[in-house]
């Protein structure tokens, strides 16, 4: 299963975002083979990952894209922890 | 590789600006200054939060303003401005008071510096810090400190 992590221009915070993820799911125990990658808006398209991970002001536009986990403060790192937690639960992942 | 980038000289305190376009105008001064990127790339930044919203507040007080790598970047750069009184970016409270300038040649060389920076500012003490600091020096010390 793949995550990626998307922002206006795949530069900056989604690859700050990607490095907590990653760090998160090794905290929580998740399977090795999980990916985190990021990505620019413009680029994201939903055959790239299963899940998007995002800030809440580019939740709309990824929209129909996949499954979302949304953010209200990308760095955050509880908050990402929490959501990444649900979402393995929901998938029987931990 | 931060400390070789945001140096003293790309750090400025300001008490306040006039809405969040000068702040970013402000942010850029010193790469503007030291021909890191030219006017067209402040432009853009400007134009980028106009097109897709204030995404680039990243967190609470925390705005990291970038626009793509293109001809307007011609080299790895990173400045901060540090506002007394923070500023809003969009109607919906999305405040910062410390407003970082990204500028990046490609989409993987300046990554090394942004893990660096993401170490700080994931400790909200030192964002606290940051925040109360009067001087250059003393943000220096609170950002280059591990």
């Amino acid at each position: 299963m793949k995550f990626l992590v998307v922002c206006g221009h795949g530069l900056g915070s989604s690859f700050m975002v990607e490095m907590n993820a990653k760090q998160a799911l090794s905290e929580l125990g998740a399977p090795d083979d999980l990916e985190v990658e990021h990505s620019d808006l413009g680029s994201a398209a939903s055959d790239m990952a299963d899940i998007f991970i995002c800030g809440r002001d580019l939740a709309d536009n990824l929209e129909g894209m996949g499954e979302l986990i949304v953010l209200d403060n990308i760095l955050d790192k509880d908050e990402l922890k929490e959501k990444l937690n649900v979402k393995l639960e929901e998938k029987n992942l931990i | 590789m931060l400390e070789h980038v945001l140096t003293e000289e790309m750090i400025q305190i300001k008490r306040q600006v006039n809405g969040w376009e000068e702040a970013i105008q402000s942010a850029a001064r010193p790469l503007v200054e030291h021909a890191y990127v030219t006017d067209d790339y402040v432009n853009a930044m400007i134009e980028n939060v106009n097109e897709l919203g204030p995404y680039i507040v990243i967190a609470p007080e925390i705005a990291i303003a970038h626009a793509r790598p293109d001809d307007h970047v011609k080299k790895i750069g990173l400045s901060l401005l540090k506002l007394d009184q923070s500023i809003n970016f969009a109607e919906n409270s999305h405040y910062a008071s410390l407003v970082f300038v990204l500028a990046a040649v490609d989409e993987e060389q300046h990554l090394d510096m942004l893990s660096e920076l993401a170490n700080v500012l994931n400790d909200s003490g030192k964002v606290k810090q940051l925040k109360e600091s009067a001087a250059t020096s003393e943000i220096l010390n609170i950002i280059h400190k591990q």
